[in-house]
């Protein structure tokens, strides 16, 4: 998805079956935006359109870490 | 519940733990945990949040209900086969573990024991047992430079709150 803008013709991605961790598809679109990349949510978790686009720079703040976080509230409700 | 203007999968842990009965306060940059003696345990689809399922597995050490994990056979393709291994592992220290395709059932075990745990050199495997037996005790765990790829100063930081870990 995120190589897609950079192909020649831009990609289709449709997508066999039920997807997974679904959450992780809307962060990478987000991020995209963020870079003035578009990606069309056809339908979404089936089907996604990506032109061909260019990147642009920006300022961009990495969110803290919630995979690392839950391990830590795991041990905080443990210890 | 969300933290910040980008979805994260795992903000579900926040819900997960309410759920068990543990009492969660969100400040800007803080969050407090009131942890009750036991937490409910509770059936859980972590489909859409693969990454906590060791964080939620390892909570079977304090419930007193099972806690069922389900719906996520898309973790045995990590970094390593993670139902496989936590099944596996979990299993030495006492807690009834069935190991189903999409899963695992917990259940709790008066008979805790410390063990020396198998994290296959997986990072996220190898920060759960650290808790794990920090909790139980009288543990160690493989693989302590996994957590590089993720978390450099894990030891460390677990050290300065107090934590009893020592490096072989």
């Amino acid at each position: 998805m995120i190589v897609a803008p950079k192909s020649e013709n831009g990609i289709v991605l449709n997508i066999k079956d039920e997807l997974v961790s679904k959450p992780y598809v809307d962060a990478t679109i987000m991020a995209m935006k963020k870079f003035n990349v578009n990606v069309e949510s056809e339908i979404p978790y089936k089907k996604y359109i990506i032109h061909p686009q260019n990147y642009k720079s920006t300022t961009f703040s990495v969110p803290s870490d919630f995979s690392i976080l839950a391990l830590l509230l795991s041990a905080a409700v443990l210890l | 519940m969300t933290m910040g203007d980008m979805p994260q999968a795992d903000e579900a842990i926040i819900d997960i733990l309410e759920k068990m009965g543990v009492v969660i306060t969100l400040d800007k940059n803080v969050i407090k945990i009131k942890s009750p003696k036991k937490l409910d345990g509770g059936k859980f689809d972590l489909n859409d949040s693969p990454d906590l399922v060791h964080a939620v597995a390892i909570l079977a050490l304090k419930t007193s209900k099972p806690i069922e994990i389900f719906n996520v056979k898309h973790v045995r393709y990590k970094e390593t086969d993670r139902i496989a291994i936590l099944a596996r592992e979990l299993k030495k220290l006492g807690i009834k573990v069935v190991e189903k395709k999409d899963g695992l059932v917990l259940k709790n075990s008066k008979n805790l024991i410390g063990a020396d745990l198998n994290s296959e050199n997986d990072h996220r495997l190898f920060m759960a047992f650290c808790i794990a037996g920090m909790y139980v005790g009288n543990c160690s765990v493989s693989h302590p430079e996994s957590v590089k790829i993720s978390y450099p100063d894990f030891i460390q930081e677990m050290k300065r709150i107090g934590c009893k870990i020592s490096l072989d």
